[in-house]
């Protein structure tokens, strides 16, 4: 990889592995995983279930440690937790006894921000979000679009220049989420700010995406990258671009092999422990 | 928010059916069957006394319970017995559910401590505290102090292994969630390890107060100069049956109070979760 790329990478990840020691089993997710994130990008991470894709952003945002491997941020190597990467995990895990507005403050509050004034900063937001008038609701108040938006407002708020997304939409209908997908880039264009984002959804993936990453079957290793040479801005249409089926296609492919393969370990392991 | 919405009004045949009773409100009528209740049990007994199929000196007679309980209350040491005892009860309960969460808290912010503890705790919880009792009693004197201990030691370890189960059980992917936007362990603790454990410790606090209760009035029971426990027992010695009643009716009354104090008080904190 030329050296001059390197430093226009925001988030390069250098052959990272991870063991998990447990019950007597050992785990092997990761092994050797390579991969870059361009300054201003949004690239997508896509891969079987169970193949390390949490655990990747897990490292990447220096919660754990991996059993090797090195991250660099902005070309430099980073050991622990930094005030660097805003990391939205796979559940929404808003605070049930928070209402919303106390819950996208959250970031802010733990960083020193006063509650006033985070909560100020927060309420200028809300329209953007689609929240406006359930400031003071509780998220079980909230359906779950909303909730997710809440969950993201609290993750942008926090104005890190690297987002780290984990499948933020996975749990919505199909309806509201290719509404989320369009509002998510209008809120990136808008920032300047490096995405990498996970999904199972092929089409999520090419629809936001200027790179998709595509990992294997555990132990996880990135297995290609394919690079989404559609124009923005993106709207529906872009769904049929011929450029776009095609790659739909091309990456159809490449994930139904390692998903194949996955739920043939899966089964092999269910028939080992019978 | 569904403000204005409300079942359909009955019509047709069951609103004819419908008689005048069961238009008057619910509770009120819940009400009534209690009443009735209570005066059909009294009265069987008031009557069972007077037609000799039980003793009045045995088992106590209602209306003689009635005149001697209002005489207890308006020229004897009721009052200043029921006082007693609610003081000793609510000091053994708010200084129990304090120190014993905070032990529990302490637990989670040491693991190794919880390490150490552990059987010991369980050890503990396993024993009646009743039976510390004369050790109590001998160490602190037959005053206050002792109800107040009895009552504490009761309801300490309860809100103590609450709170640290209660940590046990704290979502980690918060915890994560936490870790990743830089929190320190005083912040998780705060934002996240208290707010969670809360409510399952206030959701034990009923429980909590009737162990006070019961902690005070054994105390008293077995050597003290006022109190309820003190009340019944020395009235029962003296074979003065209607008056142990008059004792134990007061004793259940103010039990059913301090729990519904305590229900309200529970509410309230709790209002986040009515959905
Ligand atoms: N703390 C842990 N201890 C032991 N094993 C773990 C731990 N965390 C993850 N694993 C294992 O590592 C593997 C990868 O998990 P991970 O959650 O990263 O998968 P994923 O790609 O995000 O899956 P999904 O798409 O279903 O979210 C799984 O087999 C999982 O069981
Ligand atoms: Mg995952």
């Amino acid at each position: 990889m030329p050296i001059v790329e390197n430093h226009r990478a925001k988030l390069r990840l250098e052959r990272i592995g991870m063991e998990f020691e447990g019950a007597g089993a050992r785990v092997v997710a990761l092994a050797d995983v390579t991969m870059e994130v361009r300054e201003n990008s949004f690239v997508s991470i896509v891969g079987p279930s169970g193949c390390g894709k949490s655990t990747l952003f897990s490292i990447a945002a220096g919660i754990i440690e991996p059993s090797y491997g090195e991250v660099y941020l902005d070309g430099k190597r980073v050991e622990r937790r930094t005030e660097y990467v805003s990391y939205m995990l796979q559940k929404d895990l808003l605070l049930p006894w928070r209402m919303i507005l106390d819950n996208v403050i959250l970031g802010l509050e733990i960083g020193g921000v006063p509650k006033r004034e985070a909560r100020e900063r927060a309420r200028a937001l809300f329209g953007r979000y689609g929240l406006q008038g359930f400031e003071n609701h509780y998220p079980h108040q909230l359906s779950g679009g909303m909730r997710q938006r809440a969950a993201l407002m609290r993750t942008l708020l926090l104005d890190r220049p690297l987002v780290l997304l984990d499948e933020p939409f996975g749990a919505l209908d199909a309806l509201t989420r290719s509404l989320m997908q369009e509002w998510l880039l209008q809120i990136w264009e808008g920032s300047q700010r490096t995405v990498v984002f996970i999904t199972h959804d092929i089409e999520e993936a090419i629809f936001l995406s200027d790179q998709i990453y595509v990992m294997s079957a555990r132990p996880g290793h990135m297995k290609a990258r394919v690079d989404v040479n559609l124009p923005r801005p993106r709207s529906i249409a872009s769904h049929t671009d011929a450029r776009f089926v095609a790659l739909k296609d091309h990456l159809l492919h490449l994930v139904r092999e390692e998903s194949l393969r996955a739920f043939e370990q899966q089964g092999s392991g269910v028939f080992a422990g019978a | 928010m569904a403000t204005g919405l409300r079942p359909l009004e009955v019509t047709g045949k069951r609103a004819a059916r419908s008689r005048s009773w069961t238009r008057v409100p619910a509770t009120l009528r819940v009400n009534a069957w209690r009443v009735l209740l209570l005066a059909v049990i009294f009265s069987a007994w008031e009557a069972a006394v007077n037609q000799g199929s039980i003793s009045a000196q045995f088992v106590g007679k209602p209306s003689i319970i009635a005149r001697q309980w209002v005489d207890v209350a308006l020229h004897g040491t009721l009052f200043y017995d029921t006082w007693v005892t609610l003081t000793e009860t609510f000091a053994g309960f708010g200084s129990g559910i304090l120190i014993g969460a905070a032990c529990g808290f302490l637990m989670w912010w040491w693991p190794g401590l919880a390490r150490v503890l552990d059987p010991f705790l369980v050890m503990l919880n396993s024993t009646p505290r009743i039976a510390l009792a004369p050790v109590i009693i001998i160490v602190l004197g037959i005053g206050f102090n002792s109800k107040w201990a009895l009552s504490f030691a009761n309801v300490v370890i309860v809100a103590w292994l609450t709170v640290y189960e209660g940590t046990k059980v704290v979502d980690r992917d918060l915890v994560t969630l936490m870790r990743a936007l830089n929190a320190s362990r005083w912040q998780i603790f705060t934002k996240i390890v208290y707010p969670t454990v809360l409510p399952t410790l206030i959701s034990t606090f009923k429980i909590c107060i009737g162990f006070a209760l019961i902690g005070a009035v054994v105390g008293e029971f077995i050597s003290a100069k006022a109190g309820l426990g003190h009340f019944i027992w020395k009235s029962g010695s003296i074979y003065e049956l209607n008056l142990v009643w008059a004792g134990i009716f007061t004793l259940m009354i103010v039990s059913f109070l301090v729990y519904l104090v305590i229900d309200r008080f529970e509410r309230a904190l709790l209002s986040w979760r009515r959905s």
